[in-house]
């Protein structure tokens, strides 16, 4: 993404409106309720800081910084010992997602009982952190072997989409890994190894923005379908 | 509260020798806290003068004993907790790497113990990460850092051993201590 990330962070990259992160946080207030919002950042923090500090108190996030990353598993179990929410919602703060897609969202974890890993259709040759029959997951198509067949069959599998509904009692069961463990695969392979995580299939827009072209995608997605917020 | 930064603004090493004004909003947060909140206050900050030689111990003991009884006479302060020391400090007797220095926690319990106070029932606001450090340490689950360019410049891990590893800091960014204000009263409501 150089050097459009040289001196801004990922999620502070303009859409049509708003920066990726303005959106996920407006789109967010728009259809969760009772929730506490945080975003957690090490790289170019003062920039996120001083974007969020002009946000209104009522959209204005708490600020999780590590002056060294610790790794998005160690991030999350630390904090979920440290709340007394019985869920977390984790999103990657590089995701546009449309509208509606957040408001189904919203919808997926409304009644939840379990954890789960949101996860979308991809080509198996371009396919990466792909789940498997059991759930868990694996960074290539090579690494699968015998009935761990990748679902879906021959032309699509189902990758992580990189978002996470997680209950606190569920990552409170989990020892702490080694700084720079995250998320996907080693909590989601953990969680699934305790019979502890289900997936759902997410069917909706959803760009993660990871290149130069998948950031004009998430551009259009924004200019098609901005969000609507009172000013 | 931290002082140079969030009572006035801070001018670098030695700010309060400059015996700054403490500022209309710091004046009205606390005032406001004490009368709708019944809380306390107290002052945590470090103060290195002496330790760089800018002042001599007693000479700084003195002024800072004095300099914060003016200010209470402009609005009531229950403790200030100023740690003199600093690990490189050129005058012997305050070289030492204490517990009370932000961003060690060793100032803030100690307000506690003399205040008999309860973490959880209590807010930080600061002006650098290393207060925020020091906060979230102590168990104030509630952390506010003023926003500047200056509010991560400090290296908090190095020289810090005992900081030295990857930790999770939490606050919330504010702008002005009239923020701070309505999030206090915020987070008090929802909580009776």
């Amino acid at each position: 993404m150089k050097p459009l990330t040289d001196s801004q962070p990922k999620p502070l990259l303009q859409l049509h409106q708003e920066n990726i992160l303005e959106r996920l946080i407006k789109q967010i207030s728009e259809n969760f309720v009772n929730f506490d919002l945080y975003v957690n950042t090490s790289y170019l923090a003062l920039e996120i800081a001083g974007f969020i500090t002009q946000l209104p108190l009522e959209l204005r996030p708490r600020l999780i910084w590590e002056e060294i990353p610790s790794g998005s598993a160690v991030t999350v179990i630390r904090f979920a010992s440290s709340i007394e929410s019985s869920a977390i919602l984790v999103i990657h703060g590089d995701l546009v997602l449309s509208n509606f897609g957040m408001q189904e969202l919203a919808k997926f974890f409304s009644d939840e009982s379990s954890s789960i890993v949101v996860a979308h259709r991809r080509k198996r040759s371009q396919a990466r952190s792909i789940l498997q029959t059991s759930g868990s997951i694996v960074d290539s198509i090579m690494e699968i072997k015998g009935e761990q067949a990748p679902l879906l069959g021959e032309d699509s599998v189902l990758v992580n989409s990189g978002i996470y509904y997680l209950r606190t009692e569920d990552l409170r069961q989990l020892k702490l890994p080694a700084i720079g463990t995250d998320v996907s695969p080693f909590l989601i392979n953990e969680l699934i190894l305790r019979g502890l995580l289900q997936y759902r299939e997410w069917k909706w827009p959803r760009i993660s923005v990871d290149s130069h072209e998948a950031y004009l995608a998430g551009v259009t997605l924004s200019t098609e379908d901005p969000i609507s917020w009172p000013e | 509260m931290d002082a140079d930064g969030v009572l006035w603004p801070d001018q670098g090493a030695g700010t309060i020798l400059k015996s700054p004004e403490i500022s209309d909003a710091a004046i009205e947060l606390i005032s406001k806290f004490r009368q709708r909140h019944k809380g306390k206050v107290a002052i945590i900050t470090n103060q290195t003068a002496a330790a760089r030689g800018l002042i001599s111990l007693s000479d700084l003991k003195e002024f800072l004993h004095e300099f914060f009884h003016n200010i209470n006479s402009l609005v009531s302060i229950s403790v200030v907790c100023a740690c003199l020391h600093h690990p490189t400090a050129s005058e012997l007797s305050l070289r030492t790497d204490c517990m009370c220095r932000k961003p060690k926690p060793g100032g803030i319990l100690e307000v506690f113990r003399l205040l008999s106070g309860n973490p959880r029932d209590s807010f930080l606001v600061g002006d650098r990460i290393s207060d925020i450090l020091a906060s979230n340490e102590s168990g104030i689950p509630n952390s506010f850092l003023l926003f500047s360019e200056k509010m991560f410049t400090q290296n908090v891990t190095q020289n810090e051993s005992s900081f030295a590893h990857a930790r999770s800091t939490i606050f919330l960014p504010v702008s002005t201590l009239v923020e701070v204000e309505i999030e206090i009263a915020k987070i008090v409501r929802s909580s009776q």
